[in-house]
């Protein structure tokens, strides 16, 4: 039989648990090393690096700035991963700068991570009030996974008041998942804020439906 | 406009069922056909009445935006199966042998031992089920050595799993001639694992969770991490899935429970569809 016991030693008794601990005597798995390996070359320890950061809130701007410009995609994600471990009202500022970027994997990035973070709440009111309707859409794509009971009004705000067709749809969609049978009336009317627009009826229409309303 | 949600005691809304589906899809990975609707309907609403909710708008507000963990661990529970038994969900397992360990070969010698990881292994059905179905259907065992190393957060499973003791439930889907070739009776409807397959197999505890943990689990060809992360808030299967990804060599397999999917944690992997499953690959080459 070639089933074979592990040749190598057990992992409770790794090199790498070794040399792990023996970076944490010598101090460069602290933060101000690892935020230098968050630098290096070799992808592998840049990921490993961000990881070991996770929960770290005196690395979050570190993180969030590399985040703008990390090449990798793992390493992006455990950036990500590492923020969201991390949480707060400061961790979700610093992501939410990115929902302007102009790459779209660093702005998913950010929608992804803003969603996990409950502190996201707070910033919410002045996403759904940014100039910019590519940041409001991005904000209704977060509320879409944010846990929090006030996300239905925040939408319920978007498809009254919103001035563009595009995020009122996506605040549409969104409320086919979190929207109560009370709002129904308040998404029958917001075709007739944009008569030109053919997909809102549509989406308007499946939404009702599925809030468990009738369009009368 | 009016609301029209209604239903019968014990079942769902045609609209709530819809709504409910949807975001279980998104939560878990896990997508009820139609012919499953007394299925779900069921265990919903026993979900429901334990919860005190009122009804499903009140229930779903609390699991959906209020993230309750305990409602939202109750449900999963219900919702998927429990058990632990020897040859489970055989056909990831024919499928490793029918196509992914072709594939870790082209990646490295083979003259390296295959190094496969299972966890959590609980009670050790699922690394020793590998170490049997491997020694039984893999044309390549005499000659390309396999080590197989298994993990659980739980220090009574793995400890049981050493002993390897099991009874008749665990061992249904053996035939007799595979029980008598694995186990020995030891009285009671109970049979212990061959002494070999006892001495084969690693058992370790740990969390996958914890990147101290897991650091020193590395280079593994294939990982079988099944129905796991299902359970998992979200920011728990992102570090789970960070640290499967560290512990898999570029190029090595991981594969999940039948019903889960990895690409609603995280796109680090490549998912790579094979006749018999799908399974999700550390990539070869990562960019810079």
């Amino acid at each position: 039989m070639a089933i074979v016991k592990r040749t190598t030693p057990t992992p409770d008794a790794t090199t790498d648990a070794a040399q792990i601990a023996q970076d944490r005597r010598s101090g460069t798995r602290d933060i101000d090393g690892l935020l230098l390996q968050l630098q290096k070359p070799d992808s592998d320890a840049r990921r490993w690096a961000a990881l070991d950061l996770g929960g770290e809130p005196a690395a979050v701007s570190a993180l969030a700035a590399r985040l703008a410009f990390e090449p990798s995609r793992p390493v992006r994600d455990a950036i990500v991963t590492a923020l969201v471990e991390t949480g707060g009202e400061p961790v979700a500022r610093a992501l939410a700068a990115h929902l302007h970027s102009e790459d779209a994997a660093v702005r998913n990035a950010a929608v992804g991570a803003l969603a996990l973070i409950p502190a996201t709440a707070e910033l919410v009111p002045s996403l759904l009030d940014d100039d910019d309707p590519d940041v409001r859409v991005l904000c209704v794509m977060v509320l879409a996974s944010l846990h929090d009971p006030r996300v239905p009004g925040w939408l319920l705000g978007v498809i009254e008041h919103d001035e563009d067709a595009n995020v009122c749809g996506c605040a549409v969609d969104v409320l086919s998942e979190v929207g109560e049978a009370d709002m129904c009336d308040a998404l029958a009317a917001l075709p007739g804020r944009f008569p030109d627009d053919p997909f809102l009826p549509v989406a308007v229409r499946a939404t009702v439906v599925r809030l468990g309303g009738v369009i009368s | 406009m009016s609301p029209t949600s209604t239903a019968a005691k014990g079942t769902l809304s045609n609209a709530d069922f819809d709504r409910f589906r949807d975001w279980f899809y998104r939560r878990s990975g896990i997508q009820f056909a139609p012919n499953k609707r007394y299925f779900v309907d069921k265990r919903v609403t026993a979900c429901i009445d334990d919860s005190g909710a009122a009804n499903f708008a009140e229930w779903f507000a609390r699991v959906r935006l209020n993230g309750d963990q305990q409602l939202d661990r109750q449900l999963m529970n219900r919702m998927t199966v429990h058990e632990t038994y020897f040859l489970r969900e055989d056909y990831q397992l024919e499928c490793l042998t029918a196509s992914a360990l072709t594939d870790i070969l082209r990646t490295q010698p083979s003259t390296k031992p295959v190094r496969i990881l299972s966890l959590p292994c609980s009670t050790g059905d699922e690394p020793y089920s590998i170490a049997i179905w491997l020694t039984e259907h893999w044309n390549r065992i005499e000659d390309i050595d396999v080590e197989i190393a298994a993990m659980d957060i739980d220090t009574e499973s793995v400890a049981a799993a050493r002993v390897g003791v099991y009874g008749l439930r665990a061992l249904q889907r053996l035939s007799l001639t595979q029980r008598a070739r694995w186990f020995t009776p030891i009285g009671n409807s109970e049979f212990q694992i061959s002494e070999d397959l006892r001495g084969a197999v690693s058992f370790s505890v740990g969390n996958v969770c914890e990147g101290a943990d897991m650091r020193s689990y590395r280079d593994y060809d294939v990982i079988f991490c099944r129905n796991l992360l299902i359970y998992f808030d979200e920011v728990s299967a992102h570090r789970a899935a960070e640290n499967l990804f560290g512990m898999l060599r570029p190029g090595g397999l991981l594969f999940l429970g039948h019903s889960e999917s990895m690409s609603r944690v995280t796109s680090i992997f490549e998912p790579v569809r094979y006749a018999d499953a799908t399974v999700y690959r550390r990539p070869l080459e990562e960019d810079a």
